[in-house]
């Protein structure tokens, strides 16, 4: 993995594990890879996959069990959905207004691209 | 784990490397020692290990001096130097030889972390090794030891890249909240994911010795168009990116630390630098 | 005290020494035994066996002097100096080495390698060309023929002057064979000279000028004391100063 941007790495590791989640690679309900395994594969200080953990930990997408180990949330697909869907209009949204506004795009314009995609 | 203070070290009289040091570091940290060429990082580590004295202040390790070089700090310590040693033994012979020095060696983590730099049933001579294989092998040994602390000079010198990953494989492996490893280096982009502290040294000083979030809580690492409404601006680079800046983080907001982008703002603005960050 | 001499971690460091000089010793332990071979070959047998002494010393003092060669090289220095044990074992272990292993293996060597020498010989000697060559006897060397007495006598100037050779190599690191002798040849003479001076300006008193030196026989109890004690304390300062040299040495 390549930590190049400007998030900082842990972040971009949550942002790697919610994406684990979505796709359903790490399913729900099942025990997470050990913070240890994880820094090997991804080459990172385990403090920084620790501070990741802790971060989904507090957000309810992953569950700590005492002594067994971390696990991932029966909802935590919905919570992450739930989570980028406030994203996405919180953050995305403005900056796709912001410059259909600057380009003069209607939204009917993208209602018809949205539609024509869909077919596809 | 280890203290220095008011450590004064000089080759000569007239030039000293370093005037009054003084340094804290703690157990469960990946520290970076960065510095210019020829600062003296070697040098603070030789301190620390007890491989050079200073000439006068106190250097402690597990609250012992370390120039008195005692079996049972040199049982928890391991310094790997950027030139290793390597004996005219198999490594089968070198371990056998060597681990039972070391209480808490570990054989299996010696065979995962050869796995690691696919040196598993080598039966070579070390010496007879290419410098890199070398380095893969007395790096393994040195992480197998299982040390308190481990000091590391510039590990990722003569790696090509395939290894300098499995390098950060084996310190992500190796790492704990015990351990202290101090790593020195040039090349920050090998390591700077596995670093969680920085030890900035300048001018025969330490500007800094603090973990990351410490130093991304006062300084806030920013990327802008133009530097206009950046309060307390320290330092700015020009790139094609854009305008890197690090300024005081006044509003406490979150930023992603670049190491780089640090050392050149601290080297330029030193004075600020340490009023920041004095613990001392 | 523990914390300064630990038996098993000796062990360790004698036995980690091993290891690491194993070939080294074979060939050098092959190489003795050969040159004793050919002693052996040619000689006679009821001859004198000097070179005996002569080979062995010599070997065990280059041995000495090379102790410490590979502080030399930085990586071996931080290497050696890193290794867990205290200053005091590690000097222990060195000397108790040279004095004790090193010893042993050149006297096995030489005498194998001799008594194989003269086996051969005798085994040529059936040939009467060579028997007259050889002026051999017929008979071969016997371990009855060693001096105890002188040996040991001989085994305590050896063991000084190992000491001597061994902080030498520390001291000088590079060449410290050649610049230890030179150093000792250098005292001697300066002692010679002091010597001198004292009999010149205050010998006359005593009966002593430079050309009559003749000092009063002291008591045999005495001499032997004094040939006795002179080297141990020869031997135990140096020993010290290794162990304090080595204590204060950095890489």
């Amino acid at each position: 993995m390549d930590f190049g941007t400007d998030k900082a790495i842990y972040l971009q590791i949550t942002d790697y594990i919610c994406e684990q989640i979505l796709n359903g690679r790490w399913k729900a309900g099942e025990r997470v890879v050990s913070v240890r395994e994880l820094a090997t594969a991804l080459e990172v200080n385990p403090n920084t996959v620790m501070r990741s953990y802790n971060e989904l930990a507090d957000r309810n997408i992953i569950v700590n069990k005492r002594g067994i180990g971390f696990f991932v949330s029966p909802d935590a697909p919905e919570l992450i959905r739930t989570e980028q869907r406030a994203a996405f209009i919180h953050d995305e949204l403005p900056r796709i207004f912001k410059k259909m506004r600057l380009l003069n795009i209607s939204l009917e314009e993208i209602t018809s691209h949205y539609q024509s995609t869909e077919n596809q | 784990m280890i203290q220095l203070k008011d450590v004064t070290f000089g080759y000569t009289k007239i030039a000293p490397v370093f005037k009054d040091l003084n340094l804290e570091l703690a157990g469960g940290h990946i520290y970076g020692l960065l510095g210019k060429n020829g600062v003296g990082k070697t040098t603070l580590m030789k301190i620390i290990a007890g491989l050079r004295f200073a000439d006068s202040g106190t250097t402690e390790v597990f609250g012992e001096p370390s120039y008195k070089r005692s079996p049972d700090m040199l049982q928890d310590l391991y310094y790997l130097g950027e030139e290793v040693y390597a004996p005219q033994l198999t490594i089968q012979q070198y371990v056998d030889a060597f681990a039972p020095f070391y209480p808490h060696f570990s054989r299996e983590q010696m065979d995962a972390y050869l796995e690691q730099f696919e040196l598993t049933g080598c039966t070579q001579r070390i010496s007879a090794m290419s410098h890199g294989q070398k380095k893969k092998v007395i790096i393994s040994f040195a992480l197998a030891t299982n040390v308190k602390v481990l000091l590391m000079d510039e590990p990722t010198n003569g790696l090509d890249i395939p290894s300098k990953s499995m390098f950060r494989k084996v310190m992500a492996m190796a790492a704990d909240e015990e351990r202290l490893f101090v790593l020195s280096t040039h090349q920050v982009r090998d390591l700077h994911s596995l670093i969680d502290s920085i030890i900035l040294l300048d001018g025969g000083e330490i500007l800094l010795a603090e973990p990351n979030e410490v130093i991304t809580d006062k300084l806030l690492f920013k990327v802008v168009d133009s530097t206009e409404g950046l309060q307390n601006l320290l330092y700015a680079e020009d790139t094609l990116r854009g305008i890197y800046t690090v300024s005081e983080n006044v509003n406490h907001e979150e930023s992603k630390l670049d190491i780089e982008l640090l050392f050149n703002a601290a080297i330029s603005n030193k004075k600020k630098i340490k009023e920041l960050f004095s613990n001392y | 005290m523990e914390k300064m001499f630990s038996k098993d971690r000796m062990l360790l460091l004698i036995r980690s020494i091993f290891i690491q000089n194993r070939s080294k010793d074979l060939r050098l332990a092959l190489v003795v035994a050969g040159i004793m071979a050919f002693f052996g070959l040619v000689s006679p047998s009821h001859g004198d066996y000097d070179f005996f002494g002569v080979v062995n010393v010599c070997v065990l003092l280059v041995l000495a002097g090379t102790t410490y060669k590979m502080l030399a090289v930085p990586s071996r220095a931080m290497d050696y100096l890193m290794l867990p044990a205290s200053t005091a074992e590690k000097t222990v272990v060195t000397i108790a080495y040279l004095n004790i292993y090193y010893v042993l293996m050149m006297m096995v060597s030489s005498f194998v390698g001799f008594y194989f020498g003269q086996m051969l010989q005798n085994l040529i000697a059936i040939v009467p060309f060579f028997r007259d060559l050889f002026g051999s006897s017929g008979h071969t060397f016997a371990l009855s023929a060693v001096s105890f007495h002188k040996l040991g006598s001989n085994l305590l100037s050896l063991t000084c002057g190992i000491s001597v050779l061994l902080f030498g190599s520390l001291y000088f690191r590079r060449h410290a064979i050649l610049k230890t002798l030179l150093v000792g040849c250098g005292f001697c003479f300066a002692l010679f000279i002091l010597d001198m001076i004292v009999i010149s300006s205050a010998g006359y008193a005593y009966g002593l000028t430079i050309n009559n030196v003749n000092l009063p026989d002291l008591p045999e109890w005495a001499e032997t004391t004094i040939e006795i004690m002179v080297p141990c304390v020869f031997t135990l300062f140096f020993w010290f100063m290794t162990y304090l040299r080595l204590r204060e040495t950095e890489a």
